[in-house]
């Protein structure tokens, strides 16, 4: 038994006061409001710091490697799966990609090899949610473990490091004073915008997020667009764990693995961003905003770690809450 | 046709208080009327049907009778006392029990503990007494003559003896004012048979009972009055011996219909489709020709392959052997439902809300789906031809709807419906299949669904329109084809076709 | 989930049959090799994983019967598994890097079967649940690092000096908070009015460059010194204070390849510390060796070693924690 909840069908188009439509606003923009609320706030408490030049760009760092592995999940969300393993595929691939170089192989090659590892277990994952059929919670529960058990190989439990400079230089060099993975960062973020808004692939995965059934019985070849789903989470994963990789000039088994708890929050609060509540890229990146400023602006007043753990949760409950109450005035 | 108000002199006529009454009753969302003025009084022991289309107050006011809405003004009264219901519990506890469509039962529990959920569960310091639940479910299935297996899975059951649990419940939770929603909606005709039968015995213990259904044949069947409402509005309520149904539509839909089903006489000789011993899951040998400009009806009980037969034909489903040929070229097997639509078969599938519609998507997006290679090109789509294409559709079909980027969840029933066909319109099929076309839908929509398939055929595309509505399927096609158990078990010309020889048919039975 | 009873069955019983004189020769009176169980929860760490491997080979060359069991930090498995090899009886129980708050159960199993534990690193204070612990002097840990930073800084008062730590090591809590007291104790201040706290050692080094690079953006060249409990985390403060063009020096304990790399690199990480874990596992198996003989028990049930200041004047001869094994 199917139990669908939507609007009750009115003849009607509902009219539109501007009292209401300001009313809306707030509550669709709740997230975005609690964004600027956020930056307004901790202007108002630091105003000689936190909107300066050199703290703004601080954030951007700071978020730059977060806002790949969302975006990557966001892929994944949108087709209305999950995926636990992106933050063991980073690890496993900027771990890849440090050895490699390690033994002397050139830059450009481990690079791609550990992108190809990234590309291999989005593949794995597609093929186990897509094809063999498991739930995307069991397959990629999976694979994460498996994949942290590689990057513990791949490392020998150790951290490695003194990577060539032309790799480091990826995660620390500069342009215009601005660290190049804010740039990768808006690169990529702008290219899977445009593929979920624009390409034929992108509006397969919306519709199939939408309604799996409807979907396959319009035509959409279901299974083909969720393994591309995961196999190109994958790979987006790989390369914000080759950045992370670069920007510490390190690779450890387990680093980066709390992007994926983060991830998930991000994507989570962009999708109260807009009306229809699905996963989209720009509703993301608010949220990896919010998650970037909250812990800048903490670290700024001087707020102790664990406070600040606690306040971050609470953000994301009065975000998420503030908006699913426009689903429920209906 | 007189407004009926439910002024004190008239009431008075009636002896017993109503069982229920709602007064007045006004209701808006968003400053959006819902209910403007709705009335509706029910005596006990009579079944009294609430008719009007979709969108025209019927689901808000029975919200509003069972506690999930209160209303912005109007009174509700049980046996002549004003009550209040804050929520379901307080109009359960009153008497008044909702069943609705899809919601009644919880699958995955068995028929006991569905029969007395709600219910203090018999235990002894925390342990279930399933002996005593047992028995108690089953004397309430008794009571309504039922023989259902009290400890399986409620999932399990068919969808009359989920309706049946559904009513036992009710009864157990002392329902005197029963609410039925649209209950005869996935049933067959012994089906809806058996469930008339209960409903009647409630009457006559005294239960009042509100029938919520489309199907007015039923209505005229079961019903001893009706309620017809119309945009929030209460327009009229009167005995069922004294209306007619076209009386009935004309005053739903609030003009004159005409003539529901428009004239036949576009059939062509050219073959459009032809299946060849065609076998699969619930299809056994079926064998059949489909011509250009013919609407093809098919038959049968639910479960004799029906639908089954059209998900084949439209790739959604697998088979084992056979051919199907479209405009004289031969399908791949199993060629998916990509490759059915570029050979131009196109299904509007039987549930439309999980398999016709994405709610939560534009109707443009929704139009698109199908259509993604004509709005794009080197894998990027174009806006502009996304609206183009909508924008054709919504004008061709007539989809009431404020702008192509609308919800498709905002939308009544009969414009989700246009939003399918303008879905695989937009495809220009050769074959069109209908699973159940006017499901759900207003009668006013049914007329318009029904002109439009007229129209296709006339345009020259095979039209094959599954319907489990005899009156229907008679006045919708050419020609109908009955199946039972999965196979073809009649054929018959739809114009004066018989209804007792299509259920013979239904049934298996040679003439 | 990812438990691993890496159960050295093997590896022993090669080991009786290939030195079967010596092995006898070593082993108690009655002729029965000494049963031992090991168990570690940090053999995901370098310095874990050479506990695993150096104390198997002690066993190897001692004609130990040896159980090894491998927690992975997760001592919801380890635990009874260490639990149901008590139950199966032993001599000995040695217990590498596990502290002794996470292990109550594997303790209270051991005191009723009557087998001493010996520890080695695995509590800060002395304790009746092990025969013996020995670990390193957090004390001198800390007297020692910021002696280093007073070294290069000059005199430490008023310097601003952040202290990071991470509060569910015990190791770490204390000698941060010992690291704290020394550096009020010579003027200095403490940025934040206290100890920084890094939320999960997974991502401790991210963790430990936004403290860092935050702070500074809300209190340009606000640092002089930054004291780290960890080198992990040492090495991320060490990457903010270079990117902010900060000339505050950091310090390390672990002494691990990178730390001493980017020591004898003569950047602004200035020195860590030398835990000197093979010594202190010779001392435990010494322990042990007399348990066999005659029972006796170590006199000091806590012992802390001093360990060993890195610097750039002997980084170069100093052996990586990581490079142990």
């Amino acid at each position: 038994m199917i139990m669908t909840t939507t609007a009750q069908a009115t003849k009607t188009a509902p009219t539109t006061t501007p009292a209401r439509s300001i009313a809306r606003l707030l509550l669709h923009g709740g997230t975005v409001f609690a964004l600027l609320a956020l930056i307004v706030f901790f202007f108002a408490m630091r105003p000689d710091v936190f909107l300066t030049f050199v703290n703004v760009k601080n954030i951007l760092f700071q978020v730059s490697i977060l806002a790949i592995i969302a975006g990557a999940q966001t892929v994944v969300m949108v087709v209305g799966d999950f995926d636990l393993s992106v933050g063991a595929t980073s690890s496993l691939a900027g771990a890849v990609a440090a050895s490699l170089m390690l033994t002397g192989v050139p830059i450009a090659i481990a690079i791609t090899v550990a992108l190809g590892v990234g590309l291999l277990v989005g593949l794995v994952n597609g093929i186990l949610i897509a094809v063999v059929n498991l739930s995307a919670f069991v397959a990629t529960l999976a694979t994460m473990t498996s994949v942290v058990g590689l990057a513990y190989l791949v490392t020998a439990g150790t951290t490695l490091f003194d990577l060539p400079d032309g790799f480091n230089n990826l995660g620390q060099g500069r342009l215009l004073n601005i660290p190049l993975p804010v740039y990768f960062a808006i690169v990529i973020s702008f290219i899977l915008w445009g593929a979920l808004r624009f390409t034929t692939i992108g509006r397969r995965w919306h519709a199939i997020g939408g309604n799996v059934e409807v979907s396959r019985l319009s035509g959409v070849n279901v299974r083909r667009a969720r393994l591309l789903a995961f196999t190109i989470a994958g790979l987006v994963s790989a390369i914000g764990g080759i950045l992370l990789a670069a920007r510490l000039g390190s690779a450890s088994a387990v680093q980066g693995g709390d992007n994926m708890m983060f991830s998930v929050a991000a994507v989570f609060l962009g999708m109260t961003v807009i009306k229809s509540g699905a996963s989209n890229l720009g509703g993301t990146m608010i949220g990896v905003a919010i998650i970037g400023v909250m812990s800048n602006g903490l670290n700024i007043l001087g707020v102790n770690a664990y406070v600040q753990q606690v306040v971050t949760g609470l953000i994301i409950i009065a975000a998420v809450t503030l908006s699913s109450l426009k689903t429920r005035q209906r | 046709m007189t407004m009926l108000k439910p002024p004190a002199n008239q009431t008075a006529l009636i002896t017993p208080a109503p069982a229920f009454e709602a007064r007045d009753i006004v209701k808006h969302f968003d400053g959006v009327h819902a209910l403007n003025g709705a009335h509706l009084s029910v005596q006990p022991g009579e079944i009294h049907a609430l008719l009007g289309e979709n969108g025209a107050g019927k689901s808000t006011l029975i919200k509003i009778a069972t506690g999930l809405y209160s209303p912005n003004a109007g009174t509700l009264h049980r046996n002549g006392e004003t009550v209040e219901f804050a929520n379901v519990r307080m109009a359960n506890r009153a008497g008044v029990v909702a069943l609705y469509q899809e919601l009644s039962i919880v699958p995955t529990i068995s028929v006991a503990e569905n029969i007395l959920l709600g219910e203090q569960i018999p235990n002894r310091a925390g342990l279930v007494q399933w002996k005593t639940l047992r028995r108690r479910a089953k004397e309430r299935l008794d009571s309504l003559h039922q023989k259902i297996p009290v400890s399986q899975l409620a999932g399990e059951l068919s969808p009359v003896q989920q309706t049946m649990v559904a009513v036992a419940r009710a009864l157990a939770a002392d329902a005197r004012v029963l609410i039925l929603d649209e209950p005869t909606a996935s049933l067959t005709d012994t089906e809806i048979r058996d469930l008339f039968m209960v409903l009647r015995s409630l009457r006559d213990q005294g239960v009042a009972i509100i029938y919520v259904s489309h199907r007015l044949e039923e209505v005229f069947e079961l019903c001893d009055r009706l309620t017809i409402m119309r945009n929030g509005e209460t327009i009229v309520t009167k005995r069922v011996a004294d209306s007619t149904i076209n009386e009935v539509i004309s005053t739903m839909v609030g003009r004159s219909t005409g003539e529901l089903y428009p004239d036949r006489g576009t059939a062509t000789a050219t073959v459009a489709l032809t299946v060849e011993n065609l076998h699969g899951h619930r299809v056994r040998d079926i064998s059949f020709t489909a011509h250009a400009g013919e609407v093809l009806g098919i038959g049968g009980l639910a479960g004799s392959g029906r639908s089954e037969l059209l998900r084949i034909l439209s790739g959604a489903q697998k088979h084992r052997s056979g051919e199907i040929t479209v405009d004289g070229s031969a399908l791949p097997n199993s060629p998916g439902v990509a490759r059915t639509l570029d050979a131009g078969i196109a299904l509007v599938p039987e549930e439309r809300r999980s398999q016709g519609v994405i709610l939560s998507a534009s109707i443009q997006d929704n139009i698109a789906l199908s259509n993604i290679s004509a709005v794009s090109s080197l894998g990027f789509v174009s806006g502009g031809r996304i609206a183009t294409i909508a924008q054709r559709g919504m004008a061709e079909l007539q989809i009431k709807a404020r702008s192509p980027r609308q919800h498709v969840g905002e939308l009544s029933g009969g414009n989700q419906q246009k939003v399918v066909l303008a879905k695989m319109l937009a495809r220009k099929p050769k074959v069109l299949l209908m699973d159940e076309p006017t499901r759900g839908i207003d009668v006013g929509t049914k007329a318009e669904i029904y002109r439009l398939i007229r129209h296709l055929a006339a345009e020259g595309t095979a039209v094959i329109a599954v319907s489990s509505e005899l009156p229907e399927l008679i006045g919708m096609s050419d020609r109908i084809l009955i199946m039972h158990e999965g196979k073809i078990s009649g054929e018959v010309a739809a114009e004066g076709a018989d209804d007792e020889l299509l259920l013979s048919y239904c049934y298996g039975k040679p003439e | 989930m990812r438990i691993k009873f890496k159960i050295a069955a093997l590896a022993a019983a090669t080991a009786l049959s290939l030195s079967g004189c010596a092995a006898s020769a070593s082993s108690s009176d009655n002729g029965k090799p000494l049963k031992v169980i090991a168990f570690t929860s940090g053999n995901q760490t370098p310095v874990g994983a050479w506990w695993v491997k150096a104390v198997t080979s002690k066993a190897k060359d001692l004609g130990w019967d040896l159980t090894m069991i491998q927690g992975d930090f997760d001592f919801q498995k380890m635990n009874p598994a260490v639990e149901s090899a008590i139950g199966r009886g032993a001599d000995v129980i040695l217990d590498g890097y596990t502290d002794i708050a996470s292990i109550g159960s594997i303790v209270s199993a051991a005191k009723d079967a009557n087998i001493p534990i010996f520890a080695m690193d695995s509590s800060t204070k002395e304790t009746d649940g092990f025969a013996v612990n020995i670990t390193t002097n957090q004390q001198q840990i800390a007297d020692a690092t910021v002696g280093a930073l007073a070294k290069t800084l000059g005199d430490l008062k008023g310097k601003t000096v952040m202290v990071i730590g991470h509060d569910p090591h015990p190791g770490i809590r204390m000698r941060a908070d010992l690291a704290k007291k020394a550096l009020i104790a010579a003027g200095a201040t403490i940025a934040g009015d206290d100890i920084q706290k890094v939320k999960s050692p997974a991502s401790g080094r991210t963790e430990a460059l936004a403290l860092v690079a935050d702070y500074l953006s809300a209190h340009p060249n606000g640092l002089d010194g930054v004291w780290v409990g960890w080198d992990d985390a040492a090495l991320g403060a060490s990457k903010a204070l270079s990117e902010a063009h900060s000339n505050a020096k950091v310090t390390g304990v672990d002494a691990t390849s990178e730390a001493i790399a980017q020591i004898k690199a003569g950047g602004n990480f200035l020195a860590t510390i030398e835990q000197p874990w093979p010594k202190i596992l010779d001392k435990l198996v010494q322990n042990v060796s007399a348990y066999q003989k005659d029972r006796t028990l170590p006199k000091t049930k806590f012992e802390a070693d001093d360990t060993t200041l890195v610097d750039s004047s002997n980084a170069a001869n100093i052996t990586p924690s990581d490079k142990l094994g």
